[in-house]
């Protein structure tokens, strides 16, 4: 009975919880039907829209474009997290400052502010946006990786060093595959963020992508962009997670779990 | 690091790079000046209402799977997925559409994209709330706003406490862009004014008020908050 | 499976009364067509191996969950009526970790009856600390108490709303077997000035020999009463220094290894 219960406390959740999902359509639909599409476009052409994002070649572009800055800058900041959270801890003094200015400085910076800063210094282009969201993203990736080097088991890189004095290969073969689980959650997080500052970078600082598009339909008070912008972001954002960085997830702790 | 940055500064046009004795007039100007202070002020007001409509909201939607169990994945799987992932820019463009531009348009975007954060640091709270002790509870009283104000309340304080803790965080740079799009007063509307300006000195100087404020609230309101809440736990009587 | 024998409280009206009670649990049945009548004032253990079902009648008393056969009475109300007039103390201490042992004991009262005014609501909070022998410990918070002294604050919580009936599940089996032993102890001592109707479950033979009015033994599933046994003996009771405790307990043994009972709670084979 108890197995019973639960079942039909699941159906009787999904059913609540796609009631509500339905609901919220429905009652969007109904709104629109009296409003202007300027101010509430309804969930048909906004659907539609959306699924021009990804076909259209005019405006696929653009989402294309917002996509590869995002995979662009998660590398860049994992790459460059690493270096730093390698560099600091060559020697305390750097270590200091990266951990006290650098990262505290970094956190506290708001993401406009960088895309203003971006735009002055950089002009509008892939260059200037990519900037803002590698210096939004770099203090998380620091922090993975310092955490994963501060965890990292000194017996077993003693006992490398027992066996060859080479620098590198402790590095690559020791080093490297015991910093992987941060450098997942690193990604995990950077991908969660840059998605969230994605539009904020292209706002000001790009000619390009979906941020570009999102402010130009909102000059030319066209809601029903603006909506499929957002959506599209929903998307791009989920199918990346379920795609690429769950699978990367899945992998990586196959690997470490290997006898 | 002052030095190096004067010395980057007189090589390089004022509009790139201010020199910091610039970047200090700014400064002056915004937190001395009746003006300046106007917009900090406005600021702080757009942080404060947006957190505490959001914190109203978020605990709401929170505790509603604990009354009504049917909503658990309702609110789990689909409300805070949604709003969570929804992009912030998003709300605050529909918001100057339906509310124009002003202090609603701010207040109402920063609320929504606050609103994930507080219910996922509640929804962790309401599901560590201990079944003994409420059970406990239960044999005392059948009076349900009793359990909650004497049990239920009390257990999800800490939570209560990291919610407000990361979403204050988060609020100073979402208002910030919220004011820069669709704001008429605030540091945010400062900075866009400063854009279209070239006025690079007042865009430094926001940024750095908004640093030193970030790191004085933590400091002087949720450092001290937390230690209280730490003795209350372990008690006064060690 | 049937018990004929009705095992009735010995003289008074019953405060508690269970008639052909039945209970399942989906497809399980706990028991079937149990009596048992509990008087007031009495103090009857409960004994029988883990899993028998006896917290199931601590629940049925309490009203939290209902038979699906046969009737319960308590104090001639049913047990959904009569809930305010019983109090529970559980198997761990359940106090709240914000408040101090005072207020923990309070908690109860707080909860059951907010018209007590605060100031007497701590009043008898620190009496029945006192009696429990905490009268200096009542700022302390649980953390910076022992395990008997936690168990100590759920007793003084419990009986600070002066209930007519106190459930006790297994309130000791946490503790280590000295304290054990001197909470057993405060507990007769408590008993014999609070005049309590106690229905206390246990699974060890001597704690309901030291303890009870009556033992009623529970066999394993499918539960059905073994036996009742009534002590008249006085207490504070000293099982080694008394012969017919002893018989008593080597009765209980005897009947559980018969009934291939191990008291930890598997069935010998």
């Amino acid at each position: 009975m108890t197995a019973r219960a639960r079942r039909s406390g699941w159906l009787g959740q999904h059913a609540a919880a796609e009631g509500l999902v339905m609901l919220a359509v429905l009652g969007w639909w109904w709104m629109s039907n009296s409003l202007s599409a300027m101010v509430l476009p309804s969930p048909v052409s906004v659907l539609k829209r959306t699924f021009d994002l990804f076909v259209d070649p005019e405006l696929s572009r653009h989402a294309l474009v917002t996509f590869l800055r995002v995979a662009g800058s998660v590398f860049i900041s994992l790459v460059v997290g690493l270096a730093l959270a390698l560099l600091a801890r060559r020697a305390q003094w750097i270590d200091a400052i990266v951990r006290d200015r650098i990262l505290v400085a970094l956190n506290a910076l708001p993401s406009v502010g960088w895309a203003i800063l971006a735009l002055i210094w950089f002009k509008a282009s892939t260059l200037s946006v990519m900037f803002v969201q590698v210096m939004i993203l770099l203090p998380f990736a620091v922090t993975n990786f310092m955490e994963g080097l501060r965890n990292l088991d000194a017996e077993v890189v003693e006992m490398a060093h027992s066996f060859t004095r080479r620098r590198r290969a402790v590095f690559a073969k020791i080093t490297l595959p015991m910093m992987l689980p941060y450098g997942v959650a690193a990604l995990r997080t950077s991908y969660g963020i840059c998605w969230k500052i994605a539009l904020v970078a292209e706002l000001f600082g790009a000619q390009s992508g979906l941020g570009q598009l999102m402010l130009r339909a909102q000059a030319a008070a066209d809601a029903t962009t603006v909506l499929a912008t957002c959506f599209a972001i929903v998307v791009l954002f989920a199918a990346g997670q379920k795609l690429v960085i769950d699978p990367i997830a899945r992998a990586m702790r196959a690997d470490l779990h290997q006898p | 690091m002052l030095i190096v940055w004067f010395f980057a500064a007189q090589a390089l046009p004022p509009y790139q790079l201010p020199g910091p004795i610039k970047v200090g007039d700014k400064l002056a100007w915004l937190v001395a000046t009746p003006a300046g202070l106007w917009h900090v002020a406005a600021s702080i007001f757009h942080v404060a209402a947006a957190m505490l409509a959001s914190f109203v909201l978020g605990f709401f939607v929170a505790l509603l799977p604990l009354y009504l169990p049917v909503a658990v994945i309702m609110v789990d799987g689909r409300f805070t997925p949604f709003v969570n992932s929804f992009p912030g820019i998003g709300w605050t463009m529909l918001a100057i559409v339906w509310l124009g531009i002003g202090t609603n348009t701010v207040v109402f975007s920063v609320t929504i994209i606050l609103l994930p954060f507080m219910i996922i640091n509640l929804r962790e709270g309401v599901r560590a709330l201990d079944r003994e002790l409420m059970e406990m509870a239960g044999s005392f009283s059948r009076s349900r706003a009793r359990a909650f104000r004497l049990i239920i309340l009390p257990s999800l304080f800490p939570f209560m406490f990291s919610a407000m803790r990361v979403s204050f965080g988060v609020s100073w740079k979402v208002t910030l862009t919220a004011e820069l799009l669709g704001g008429t007063t605030g540091l945010g509307y400062l900075m866009n004014v400063a854009r279209q300006e070239l006025d690079t000195a007042q865009i430094f100087a926001v940024m750095l008020l908004i640093v030193l404020l970030v790191y004085a609230i933590n400091r002087l309101l949720f450092d001290t908050a937390q230690r209280h809440l730490q003795l209350g736990r372990v008690g006064a009587a060690s | 499976m049937t018990d004929s024998v009705r095992h009735s409280a010995p003289g008074g009206a019953p405060l508690i009364d269970f008639r052909a009670v039945a209970v399942r649990l989906g497809e399980v049945t706990i028991f079937s067509n149990l009596s048992l009548s509990i008087a007031s004032g009495e103090f009857v253990c409960l004994l029988g191996p883990s899993g028998c079902g006896k917290s199931t009648m601590l629940r049925l008393i309490g009203g939290l969950i209902d038979p699906v056969e046969g009737a319960i009475t308590v104090a001639g109300k049913s047990p959904h009526q009569a809930w305010d007039s019983i109090s529970y103390v559980f198997q761990s201490p359940r106090l709240v970790p914000w408040r101090n042992a005072r207020d923990n004991a309070a908690l109860g009262l707080e909860l059951r009856n907010p018209a007590v005014p605060k100031s007497e609501r701590q009043a008898r909070a620190a009496e029945l600390l006192r009696l429990m022998g905490l009268g200096n410990d009542m700022e302390k918070f649980p953390l910076m108490l022992s395990g008997g002294e936690r168990q100590r604050v759920a007793i003084a919580r419990a009986l600070a709303v002066d209930p007519a009936i106190v459930l006790m599940d297994e309130p000791f089996s946490a503790l280590d077997p000295e304290t054990r032993r001197r909470m057993r102890a405060d507990m007769v001592e408590l008993w014999r000035t609070a005049r309590k109707t106690v229905v206390f479950v246990t699974h060890d033979v001597d704690e309901a020999i030291e303890l009870a009015d009556r033992i009623v033994v529970f066999s394993a599933k499918p539960t059905r009463i073994l036996d009742t046994i009534a002590l008249g003996e006085q207490r504070p009771r000293n099982i080694d220094e008394m012969p017919s405790l002893r018989a008593t307990r080597a009765r209980l043994h005897d009947m559980f290894r018969s009934q291939q009972i191990n008291l930890s709670g598997e069935t010998v084979r």
